[in-house]
C-alpha cells in the first residue's frame, strides 16, 4: 500500500480528547490482547497528532503518538498498528504464514495469494473475513507484513485462488522507512 | 548460598503459620460469641504467634545448619527452578504483569537495509554487506539465518571487495579520491561556463593560494570552495579554462609534481539526480 517514499514533512493536526478516547477504545476492541500494554504504546498523557498520507488514490489517516507513527486508519475505518509496533508486540493479532516462495513478492508489495497459504509451507489460523492479520513467512520469526483478510480461512482452502490477504504494510515500504527509529543500533 | 536456603524455608514457615491462623480463627469466633475479645485472649494470641514465629525461625536455623552440607545441591535445584520459571514466562505470551519487561520485544534490524536480518536476502540481489554486518554484530543470528557458520576470513574477504566495487561505481563520475585531478566544465546559463578543478589537494597544493594564482593567470574569477555540495573541496573558475590549463600546469603545478596523465577533462552537461547524490557522498569524504 505504501509504495515509494513518503514525504517526511507531514501536515500534522492536533486531535480532540474525545477522539483519542474513542480511538483507544477501538484499539482495545480490535486487539483485546494488547490492552495490558496499551499504556506503553499509547500513554494517556501522550501528545497525539493526526496526519494524512496519500496512498494510491485515497488518504490514510495516521496517528502520531509522541511524534512517532504508531497507528493508522484506513478508509474502512479499521485501526491498524504499524509494523514497528507489531514487531514489538507480536501477539496482538493472529498470524498467517506464507511459504518461502511468497516472501519476495510480498516484500515488494504484493497481496497474499491463496496458494501461498495453502501450500505445505503455509499455516493458517481459523479466521473470518476482514480481520487484521500479521503475515509471517516459513522459517521466519518476525512478521513481514500486515494485511486484512479478504476471505475466511475456509474460503481460502476451498477456492485456493486469487487474493486472500490484502496487504496493508510490508517490510521496507514507504511507511516502514518513515517510521525508522532515530537510533538504529 | 543462604538466599537459596531461605527461599526453601519460606514455604515451611508459611505452612506452620497457616494452622496458627486456623486456630486463631475459631477462637476469635468464640470470643466474638462470648462478647468481644478480652485482653487476656488477645495476649494469648499474641504469645501464640510469637511462639510460632520463634519456632519457625528456629526451624530455619536448624534447617539451614543441617543443609549446609547439602547446600550446593539445593542451590542448584533452586536455580533450576528459577530457570524453569523464566522459561514458563517466555512461553506464556501476554498475561501476568510480571512478564511486562518481556514486551516490547527488541527486534534486531539490519543496519544496512533496515529490515530484520532474516529478510535481508530477499530485499535485494546481494546481501553480502548485510551478512557481514550480522556476523559482526549478531553472530548468533547469522548462524540461524545463513546456516552453518562460515569461516570469518572468508566472509570478510567477500564483503571487502564488494564494498570497494560499490565505491568505485559510486565515484565513477566524481574524483576517485586518490590521485586524479579532474576538471569539470559545466554550462551556466547560455554561453557562460564554469570550470571546477577537483583533486589538487591530493598533491599538497594549497588550494586557497592556487585559486588566486589561477584567477590572475586566467584573468577571471576563481574561488576556493571548501565544501562544494557536488565535488567537495575544489576550485571554481569562471570561464572555460580547459585549454589553458595545460599552460598553468607547466608554470605552476610542476612544483607539486602533478603528473600530466592524471589530469582529466570532463564535461558536465546536465545535472542528473544520481550525480548529485554521488557528489554528496564525496563531500562526506
Amino acid at each position: 500500500m505504501f509504495k515509494g517514499t513518503i514525504d517526511e514533512n507531514l501536515n500534522k493536526q492536533s486531535i480532540k480528547g474525545s477522539e483519542v478516547k474513542k480511538l483507544r477504545e477501538k484499539i482495545i476492541e480490535t486487539y483485546p490482547s494488547i490492552e495490558k500494554y496499551l499504556e506503553e504504546i499509547w500513554p494517556k498523557d501522550a501528545k497525539v497528532l493526526k496526519s494524512k498520507i496519500k496512498v494510491e488514490d485515497y488518504l490514510v489517516q495516521v496517528y502520531l503518538i509522541d511524534d512517532e507513527i504508531r497507528f493508522m486508519e484506513n478508509r474502512d475505518k479499521i485501526v491498524i498498528p504499524t509494523m514497528r509496533i507489531l514487531h514489538q508486540y507480536p501477539f496482538m493479532m493472529p498470524h498467517m504464514q506464507c511459504d518461502k516462495g511468497a516472501i519476495k513478492h510480498i516484500l515488494s508489495g504484493s497481496d497474499v495469494m491463496c496458494p501461498g497459504l495453502t501450500s505445505p509451507g503455509g499455516k493458517m489460523e481459523n479466521l473470518e473475513r476482514y480481520q487484521v492479520v500479521a503475515i509471517t513467512a516459513e522459517g521466519k520469526v518476525n512478521a513481514m507484513g500486515i494485511g486484512i483478510t479478504v476471505m475466511s480461512t475456509e474460503e481460502i482452502i476451498k477456492k485456493n485462488k486469487d487474493v486472500a490477504i490484502e496487504l496493508i504494510q510490508n517490510l521496507n515500504d514507504g511507511l516502514w522507512k518513515l517510521t525508522r527509529p532515530a537510533a538504529t543500533l | 548460598m543462604y538466599g537459596g536456603a531461605a527461599q526453601e524455608d519460606e514455604p515451611a514457615q508459611q505452612q506452620e503459620e497457616q494452622p496458627a491462623k486456623q486456630v486463631a480463627g475459631p477462637s476469635k469466633m468464640l470470643a466474638a460469641f462470648a462478647g468481644g475479645d478480652s485482653d487476656e485472649e488477645r495476649k494469648k494470641k499474641a504469645k501464640k504467634r510469637e511462639r510460632q514465629g520463634k519456632k519457625a525461625k528456629g526451624g530455619k536455623k536448624q534447617q539451614s545448619e543441617s543443609e549446609e552440607e547439602e547446600q550446593p545441591a539445593s542451590t542448584q535445584a533452586t536455580e533450576a527452578d528459577k530457570g524453569d520459571d523464566k522459561e514458563e514466562q517466555k512461553v506464556g505470551a501476554g498475561a501476568a504483569p510480571v512478564e511486562k519487561p518481556e514486551f516490547p520485544l527488541q527486534v534486531v534490524y539490519c543496519r544496512v537495509c533496515g529490515v530484520p536480518p532474516e529478510y535481508c536476502m530477499f530485499d535485494k540481489k546481494d546481501s553480502t554487506e548485510c551478512k557481514a554486518w550480522v556476523l559482526a554484530n549478531h553472530p548468533e543470528l547469522h548462524d540461524q539465518i545463513y546456516g552453518a557458520p562460515k569461516p570469518v576470513e572468508e566472509g570478510a574477504a567477500e564483503a571487502a571487495p564488494q564494498q570497494q566495487q560499490k565505491k568505485k561505481k559510486k565515484v565513477s563520475l566524481a574524483p576517485s579520491g586518490d590521485s586524479d585531478v579532474k576538471i569539470y566544465k559545466a554550462k551556466r546559463g547560455g554561453k557562460k561556463v564554469i570550470s571546477t578543478v577537483v583533486g589538487l589537494h591530493n598533491y599538497g597544493v594549497p588550494l586557497k593560494d592556487m585559486a588566486k594564482i589561477m584567477g590572475k593567470k586566467f584573468a577571471c574569477g576563481a574561488a576556493y570552495q571548501p565544501d562544494d555540495e557536488k565535488y567537495g573541496e575544489c576550485i571554481q573558475i569562471q570561464g572555460d579554462v580547459a585549454e589553458r590549463f595545460v599552460d598553468l600546469l607547466e608554470a605552476e603545478l610542476t612544483k607539486y609534481k602533478v603528473p600530466f596523465d592524471r589530469i582529466k577533462f570532463e564535461e558536465v552537461k546536465k545535472k542528473k539526480k544520481a550525480e548529485a547524490a554521488d557528489g554528496d557522498d564525496d563531500g562526506d569524504e
